[in-house]
């Protein structure tokens, strides 16, 4: 009898255990440091993904959306804003932002009703999406995951910042300007004249923006990074590329804020009070062509993609504060914005 | 259905159309066989009570060539050429959604790798270097020939994917004939067409109306809603075509002179693809085509004339609404081609085609308007050799602007393995071109002035079999094994510049089997018909340009492996039916294969009933199309109709009395 109640209470334990492991969800990926990668997939195929890498194993974890909630990110995902532990992915082509937990990558909802939604910044409990088809700001109640209203700026938009109560919009598509909005009442308080089609545009430590102007797409002038003065909305320098046909983009800024890296014939890197762009690259192609970039906010280090021929899956190329490539991974289809995590 | 499932579901399907093709292959050989033996079995019969009905010409020439056949061409006569070809040929047809653009990857090449010609002159538009086949109605031909592979080098230009032909024949009767076609279907379809053809042995004349308005408004399965699959009804998706076409045949003697007259007109909306939600971009296409080709035809003693002149216009006008952008695409092209044959001995016949293509094309992504001029000249020769053997020698070479290209040439031959002609083995060698659009060519951003031509080298092995036994059944086979090597594909990749170019960047080998069965059997007063197209291809990336690449030895984007299409249809008494089905193996859709749309098939059904009426008739026919409901795609995120259901009318009027054809 006493063996009967040994076995009895043996298997309530394992069972229970078995429970207990059940329950548990299974993480997807590494805790610790990494980054989120974007892969954006083909365009009309549908077949956007999420990816993550792993500083902690130095691996890289693939499909994370699709295999957690049995359906594919979408079609174009370009953009990952976190609000603290859930991320609004933007899903340009699908006009979705998924919002998932950002450790089990489980959906939380799906926020429809946004043309061609682009990118988004997050202020107290509103979101601004900014959009490539459409002259409208949408703004989104983070809470309850729906469109709450417009602000029409009179012109598409891509790349966003906010600064103090002003929303920056870089009219990248075809445009020239920075529109300013006024969060205050939403309302369009004025345009700052760039060069054509600011692509990216950053904020470093001293309230200066910096927008990478690409220049136009039929190489109309020579692209340029122009410094804004978030505060008066000044422009305070111009600094010029070589010339018409260079191919800047994806300006971006280090945790600290005060070194900047740009996608030019390689990866180059300048000083907040550089008067010139650098003439060499401070990280080489190496014979690939890279997509886009992203600085580390703690180790230094630089990430970059390789879409190769944007029919294929890409490559994540991880370099240390030396420029030295120290891994190379493979992601998903066009890997292009990434995104670190603590 | 998770991604995961539909994954091992297509691992599973793909492994039971591998034994399909095996059985397919199986299949051949049997009716082969056993046509054989139903011959030479009854030794009584005479080799002359055989009667070969394929028409020599096709058969005998060293070429994978097919003619689409007439019952075919009646089922499908309200359908668009790519739906004909899905369910009679052994290619794979792509449609960006029904009622989309629609192309044919035949010999695992794209859409623009294929030259289709309407009564001589090309349909493929110069800026594309493709047709969409979705504007083009089957009622536009009276027959339908299909070439695989580029190895014929007649026409001025050359396709290395293969060659689609539609025809205008010259009625064979004598008197008038009007038939007034309706139908309807689901999703608010609605078609009707007038052919009226009258005429004599010396002058006839057709002419043929039709119209057609489709709401388009299926229901579909939408997988990645994000509350679950879900059924939805397709927006965005109407479409309204129309179009007149009018031949005039004069035939003397020794000589035909025809006038072919198209004007095609189509206004359709697109729909967005299917991600996460329906998209709808609020996006229209509009179509207009004009199209003229003369022909002269002569036969004097030893020598035979074939001139061909024409002209097309086109313009493709886009609206893309919601992001405000909007084309207006323009092409003319001129072609003249004028050949003649000699015949030097009874069993030498030497041949040499001198042709001109001027293309001309217009649009907002040109800087310019920009065109282009293709002058060939062919030599060629054909030799028989007791009757049995005939060999055939092409060359081409082709004058783009002011500077030659690579040298073209076929060399192949047939022989008839048996003298009754029963049965046929041919085979070429050849090297033959296609020349870059002029999209690739004149892009603003991205074509490139420079680029060389698309170079195919390979060769073909075929088998044709085609017997009528005693008993009135009708059995035909071909096989054709091709192996090919292209070199120099143009494809758009991305640059430095920030914009995608146009560059020679791959090279491509390509293999496989194509084979086509059919036996026809008296069934009392009717006829049951049995008939199949099968194709394995392999379409591989052999080399790259590209840094890193890693699509080497990958399969070509949306080439299944394996094509199938098989009807069964009876004809007895009054009635009518048949059933067809379509089938694809997966097809890729990354260029590194890592990603794919499951295996598709479709069945079709198909029961009517034909009612004379003294020199009247009244055909009605009810239709299901895909009645196994089966959720599909041809091209990624633009879903397929479920079941669908249509009733065709068709009332002929007629006075006309057979006669021999001229």
């Amino acid at each position: 009898m006493s063996h009967l109640t040994g076995i009895i209470v043996f298997i309530a334990i394992i069972s229970s255990s078995c429970n207990i492991l059940k329950d548990e969800p299974e993480l997807p990926f590494p805790e610790g440091r990494g980054a989120f990668i974007l892969n954006e997939g083909n365009y009309l195929a549908g077949n956007g993904s999420l990816s993550f890498y792993s500083f902690e194993t130095e691996k890289i974890y693939d499909n994370l959306f699709s295999a957690r909630n049995d359906r594919p990110l979408g079609d174009i995902p370009t953009f990952i804003a976190v609000d603290d532990d859930r991320a609004f992915i933007i899903v340009n082509n699908s006009g979705t932002v998924e919002v998932i937990d950002l450790i089990t990558m489980e959906s939380l909802g799906t926020i429809t009703g946004i043309i061609s939604p682009r990118q988004m910044v997050i202020r107290e409990r509103k979101a601004y999406v900014s959009s490539l088809m459409s002259d409208l700001i949408y703004i989104v109640d983070i809470d309850n995951l729906v469109v709450t209203g417009t602000v029409d700026i009179g012109c598409n938009s891509e790349a966003m910042v906010i600064a103090g109560n002003m929303l920056f919009a870089a009219n990248w598509s075809g445009g020239d300007k920075i529109t300013v909005v006024n969060l205050t009442d939403n309302t369009v308080e004025t345009e700052i004249k760039t060069g054509l089609e600011p692509e990216s545009m950053v904020l470093d430590r001293n309230n200066r923006l910096w927008v990478l102007c690409t220049g136009g797409y039929m190489n109309e002038e020579i692209p340029r990074i122009v410094k804004i003065n978030a505060l008066t909305m000044a422009v305070e320098d111009e600094l010029e590329f070589r010339t018409v046909y260079d191919n800047p983009s994806s300006l971006t800024v280090n945790g600290g804020g005060d070194t900047l890296y740009y996608i030019d014939e390689g990866v180059r890197r300048m000083t907040l009070a550089a008067a010139t762009l650098p003439e060499n690259a401070f990280i080489s192609t190496g014979g690939r062509l890279f997509y886009k970039l992203a600085a580390s906010p703690w180790n230094g280090m630089i990430m970059v993609t390789d879409a190769i021929d944007w029919q294929q899956k890409g490559d994540l190329l991880i370099y240390n504060r030396n420029g030295s490539l120290v891994d190379t991974e493979q992601c998903g289809i066009i890997p292009g914005y990434m995104r670190f995590k603590e | 259905m998770s991604y995961r499932g539909i994954i091992y579901r297509s691992e599973f399907v793909q492994i039971s159309l591998k034994r399909l093709a095996v059985t397919f292959v199986c299949l051949v050989l049997a009716l082969i066989s056993a046509g054989g033996q139903d011959i030479f079995s009854e030794d009584t019969i005479t080799i002359g009570a055989v009667r070969v009905t394929a028409a020599p010409s096709i058969r005998h020439i060293p070429f994978s060539t097919e003619g689409i056949d007439n019952l075919s061409l009646s089922v499908f006569r309200f359908d668009d050429l790519g739906t004909l070809l899905q369910a009679s040929a052994p290619f794979y047809v792509k449609e960006t959604g029904n009622s989309g653009l629609s192309s044919v990857i035949m010999r695992g090449l794209s859409g623009s790798h294929t030259m289709v010609l309407w009564n001589g002159i090309p349909v493929t538009a110069s800026n594309t270097g493709m047709a969409d086949f979705a504007l083009i109605p089957v009622i536009s031909a009276s027959s339908v020939l299909v070439t695989g592979g580029g190895a014929d080098l007649e026409e001025v230009s050359g396709a290395i994917g293969g060659k689609i032909e539609l025809l205008s024949e010259h009625p064979e009767k004598s008197g008038t004939e009007a038939s007034l076609s309706t139908s309807a279907g689901s999703n608010d379809e609605y078609a009707t067409a007038l052919a009226v053809r009258t005429g004599n042995q010396r002058v006839s004349a057709n002419i043929s109306i039709w119209g057609k308005k489709f709401g388009n408004n299926f229901l579909f399965i939408n997988k990645d809603d994000p509350g679950g699959p879900s059924p939805e009804r397709r927006v965005n998706a109407s479409s309204t075509s129309a179009g007149i076409l009018n031949d005039l045949f004069f035939t003397g003697v020794s000589s035909t002179l025809s006038l072919h007259l198209w004007y095609n007109l189509s206004e359709r909306q697109l729909p967005g693809p299917v991600t996460t939600f329906q998209q709808n971009f609020r996006e229209t296409q509009d179509d207009k085509s004009l199209r003229s080709a003369l022909r002269f035809k002569k036969t004097s003693g030893k020598f035979s004339l074939d001139i061909i002149s024409g002209f097309t216009t086109e313009a493709n006008l886009y609206n893309n609404e919601t992001a405000e952008i909007s084309g207006n695409n323009r092409t003319a092209a001129f072609t003249f081609r004028t050949g003649i044959k000699y015949r030097v001995r009874d069993d030498l016949e030497l041949g040499l085609t001198l042709g001109d293509e001027y293309q001309a094309a217009r649009s907002v992504s040109y800087a310019e308007r920009k065109e282009r001029n293709l002058f060939s000249s062919v030599a060629s020769a054909v030799y028989n050799h007791a009757k049995r053997l005939r060999l055939t020698a092409q060359v081409r070479q082709t004058l783009r602007e002011t500077s030659f290209v690579t040298p073209e040439f076929t060399a192949g031959g047939s022989y008839l393995l048996s003298g009754d002609g029963r049965s046929i083995i041919r085979a070429n060698l050849s090297r033959n071109l296609k020349m870059p659009t002029l999209n690739d060519l004149f892009w603003n951003p991205g074509g490139t002035p420079d680029l060389d031509p698309e170079i195919s080298t390979g060769a073909e092995l075929g088998y044709s079999f085609n017997a009528v036994t005693t008993s009135g059944v009708h059995n035909s086979a071909d096989i054709t094994l091709h192996a090919s090597a292209v070199k120099d594909l143009i494809q758009w990749v991305p640059g430095l510049s920030g914009y995608w170019t146009a560059e020679n960047i791959r090279d491509v080998k390509v293999s496989g089997l194509e084979a086509r069965i059919r036996r026809r059997v008296p069934a009392g007063t009717g006829t049951l018909t049995f008939g199949s197209n099968y194709s394995l291809t392999r379409s591989a990336i052999a080399a790259s340009g590209v840094l890193n690449d890693k699509t080497v030895g990958k399969q070509l984007l949306y080439t299944p492996v394996h094509h199938l299409s098989a009807e069964v249809s009876l004809i007895y008494a009054f009635l009518n039916g048949g059933l067809r089905l379509v089938s694809d193996s997966r097809r890729f859709t990354t260029a590194d294969n890592s990603e794919w749309l499951p295996p598709a098939f479709r069945l079709n059904a198909d029961i009517g009933a034909a009612l004379p009426v003294k020199q009247a008739s009244v055909k009605i026919e009810l239709c299901a199309d895909n009645i196994l409901n089966a959720d599909w795609e041809s091209v990624r995120n633009y879903p397929m109709p479920l079941r669908t259901y249509r009733i065709k009318l068709l009332l002929t009027v007629s006075s006309q009395q057979k006669t021999a054809k001229p």
